[in-house]
């Protein structure tokens, strides 16, 4: 982010306006509808500013740095290039925040299109790249949000206290919240009176309250386990139910595999707990992940253990799943959209094919604890191969699978960082898959798809099957 | 949408009937879209999604019969498209997976217009998911195959590699194979397939009508050969090493989250020519 979106506290404070144009009267319908105190400086007074009248005092003069005493923020809008400029800089000096109308490099703050629904509001800002891009988007969003949103927020605050007098655990509060307003993506709610909103909202606290009791008296802590599905990497792949256990969730618990842009999408106040293995921390156990879940369990939150990809596609969540409901922790499985099909579809690959392939096969191209993958009989004709964190093996893989009686001009396409920023793709002969590797330092996390259909591919160059070497000297020249 | 110059065709995954397994990125593209072309196998609640003018368009391709009307889809996707239109074409599961987009994209690329797969969650992960059953596992399910029990003609693939299907060493999902599961069964267990290897039939997957039975190979190639209630009902057969099978026990865990609020399903036929006029609002 270039510049941190805030909300200002304005009661009982000074906000002042230099200038009467129209830029001046546009901030000023703004600022009028805030709790501060409008002052404006215009050398022609009242002449240029009769409408605001009672709302706003006026100095008939032109600016002098003095007028900036008590301010809190000020906008220059004289519309003279000039005297804005010498605005900003006593401001400046003054240390009173300044905005100067369509003059972003000299704005120390930028006023963003809104949408108003008292007290809700959303600030959409493009820091000056494209407002009109800024105010379609608050045309969109304005026509979404139903006008009656603000009073639901009112009512809900009014309701604070007394729901912690019944709910005095943080975390059961969270679940009233998330509850009562999944109701109210219906516009149902927004039909009710104030009395028949509170009526609500104190009928739902005392049977969350009840529900609570039962849950102790039945001797569980209320916590559960969420395997859930991050899919490959891209953050809109998630489905909207993981995003929803992102957003409810009390504790998150991922991996590196899992990509950073995805976290962005989680509640922010949850707890982030990173197991995987990274620089100059001892890496977790499985025993020991399995342990964190049920601790953070049996404490009653609601625990998200993020998984790249699909939680039962080559995920270990199986393990989990057994610790878990060994220990008496409820689990359930969010299914997320599996690598193969992420890579695939983001470099048109389709996995299977009326003529080329009628079965896939996902397989990993390393075996945790050991052993080595076996390739003997994954390769047939229309048949796909899809080689998970296959770039380590690369050599075994191609030695195998031609050993195994696929021909070495197989079409192969690699796809690093699949689905996310910097994803690369490369594409050659399966013979030919450790070289490729190699000549372009292909990292992990890369999926490998191995087959007829890898020459469908959007970019599939015309001479993808040629020997990698064939022009060895004149590339190293 | 009027400000794009040219058409677009969306080929969007919608997952296996859950409307909340969706993902954002389809979600986003049905509430862009101009007009949704649809299976029988992908409508319901997802579509609620669309716009509430967008042309919606049930196109009525059913699992296991020739679908005679492939030319008239292909020509729906480029005639919309070409209007300079955002189409989304809908397909059940993870759109490249079985999902016989070849002629459309054959199609679409002859029309020269712009196209894009959205991937999302297949059956097999939902199945999974339910069951409480990894697809893979270390040292007993070292890899996990797809492959459709129905070819394009409807009947079992002649290319089936049955040795590979019968290793023990890998979970195999299939596709569309009820109908001719008891022939398939059959091969695999000449082949040395023990007929005792847990097996599992999931019907209706993430929807209210989801049935999970546990079963064994030989006792499923059994129990498929009398016809299912609902036959158009889409069903999914898993076998192989199952490992969690024996280690969770008859204790599957809960499919997924709690029932999420999500707007109520527009009351769509599947196969109506355009339903616009059935939608709320």
């Amino acid at each position: 982010m270039r510049t941190l979106p805030i909300n200002v506290r304005l009661d009982g404070r000074t906000v002042l306006v230099v200038g009467d144009g129209e830029a001046a009267h546009a901030k000023l319908r703004l600022l009028a509808k805030t709790p501060a105190r409008l002052r404006v400086v215009a050398p022609d007074g009242w002449a240029g500013l009769g409408d605001w009248r009672g709302r706003v005092e006026v100095t008939a003069r032109a600016f002098e740095p003095a007028d900036l005493a008590g301010v809190a923020l000020v906008y220059a809008a004289t519309e003279d290039a000039a005297a804005d400029t010498a605005v900003a800089s006593a401001a400046r000096a003054a240390g009173v925040p300044v905005n100067v109308v369509d003059r972003p490099a000299l704005c120390d703050f930028i006023t963003p299109a809104i949408v108003d629904r008292d007290p809700l509001s959303i600030a959409i800002c493009t820091n000056g790249g494209a407002p009109v891009l800024g105010r379609r988007l608050r045309a969109r969003i304005e026509a979404w949000l139903p006008q009656g949103f603000g009073r639901l927020v009112d009512n809900a605050a009014g309701f604070r206290d007394r729901l912690k007098a019944v709910l005095p655990e943080g975390a059961d509060r969270r679940r009233f919240w998330d509850r009562f307003f999944d109701g109210a993506a219906g516009d149902d709610l927004l039909a009710l009176s104030d009395d028949a909103l509170g009526a609500r909202l104190e009928r739902l606290a005392q049977t969350a309250a009840a529900e609570r009791d039962q849950g102790k008296a039945a001797g569980e802590a209320g916590g559960e386990v969420l395997l859930v599905g991050a899919g490959p990497g891209d953050p809109e792949l998630l489905t909207l139910k993981a995003h929803r256990a992102l957003q409810q969730a009390d504790v998150i618990v991922y991996d590196r595999l899992v990509s950073e842009d995805v976290l962005d999408y989680a509640r922010r106040d949850a707890r982030f707990v990173h197991v995987g293995k990274r620089a100059g921390h001892p890496s977790w156990g499985q025993a020991a992940i399995n342990d964190l879940l049920i601790r953070e369990a049996r404490a009653g939150n609601r625990v998200v253990r993020l998984k790249s990809g699909d939680p039962f596609v080559f995920g270990r969540a199986g393990e989990e799943v057994e610790d878990l409901t060994a220990a008496g922790v409820a689990v359930s499985v969010v299914p997320g959209v599996t690598a193969a099909a992420g890579c695939a579809a983001h470099s048109l690959i389709p996995l299977t094919h009326r003529d080329h392939a009628s079965a896939v096969t996902l397989v990993t191209g390393q075996l945790k604890g050991g052993g080595a993958q076996s390739w003997r009989g994954l390769y047939g004709p229309g048949r796909t191969l899809a080689v998970y964190m296959g770039v380590t093996t690369a050599r075994d893989i191609a030695q195998g699978l031609t050993g195994d009686g696929a021909p070495a001009d197989l079409p192969v396409a690699i796809i690093e960082r699949g689905t996310q920023a910097g994803e690369r793709r490369v594409y050659g002969r399966l013979v030919d898959l450790p070289d490729l590797v190699a000549v372009h330092a292909i990292e992990s996390p890369a999926m490998i798809v191995i087959g007829e259909v890898a020459r469908l591919a959007r970019d599939w160059p015309a001479e993808a099957l040629a020997p990698l070497f064939a022009d060895a000297e004149s590339r190293a020249g | 949408m009027t400000d794009t110059p040219s058409g677009f065709v969306s080929f969007v995954s919608a997952g296996p009937g859950d409307p909340g397994l969706l993902t954002l990125h389809a979600v986003d593209r049905l509430k862009r879209a101009d007009a949704v072309l649809f299976d029988d196998l992908a409508s319901g609640p997802i579509l609620a999604h669309a716009r509430a003018d967008a042309d919606l368009i049930g196109v009525g391709k059913r699992a296991g019969r020739p679908s005679p009307r492939q030319d008239h889809i292909s020509r729906l996707l480029i005639d919309y498209a070409e209007r300079g239109l955002r189409v989304v074409r809908l397909k059940a599961g993870d759109a490249g997976l079985f999902g016989r987009l070849e002629e459309e994209i054959v199609a679409v690329r002859g029309a020269g217009l712009g196209y894009e797969i959205v991937p999302g969650v297949t059956a097999a992960c939902a199945a999974a998911a339910a069951a409480g059953l990894p697809l893979t596992r270390r040292l007993t399910a070292r890899r996990v195959q797809f492959v459709t029990g129905h070819d394009a003609r409807g009947d079992l693939p002649d290319d089936l590699d049955l040795a590979a299907l019968a290793d023990r060493h890998a979970t195999t999902v299939v596709y569309m194979g009820r109908r001719t599961f008891s022939r398939l069964a059959e091969a695999l267990m000449a082949q040395g397939l023990p007929g005792d290897t847990p097996a599992l039939l999931a019907e209706a997957v993430s929807t209210p009508a989801e049935h999970l039975t546990r079963t064994t190979v030989h006792e499923l190639a059994l129990a498929v050969a009398t016809p299912p209630a609902d036959p158009a009902a889409p069903a999914l057969i898993l076998f192989g090493a199952l490992a969690a099978a024996e280690a969770v026990g008859d204790h599957p865990v809960p499919a997924t989250a709690p029932a999420s609020a999500h707007p109520p399903a527009p009351d769509v036929r599947p196969g109506d020519r355009r339903c616009r006029e059935t939608r709320h609002g």
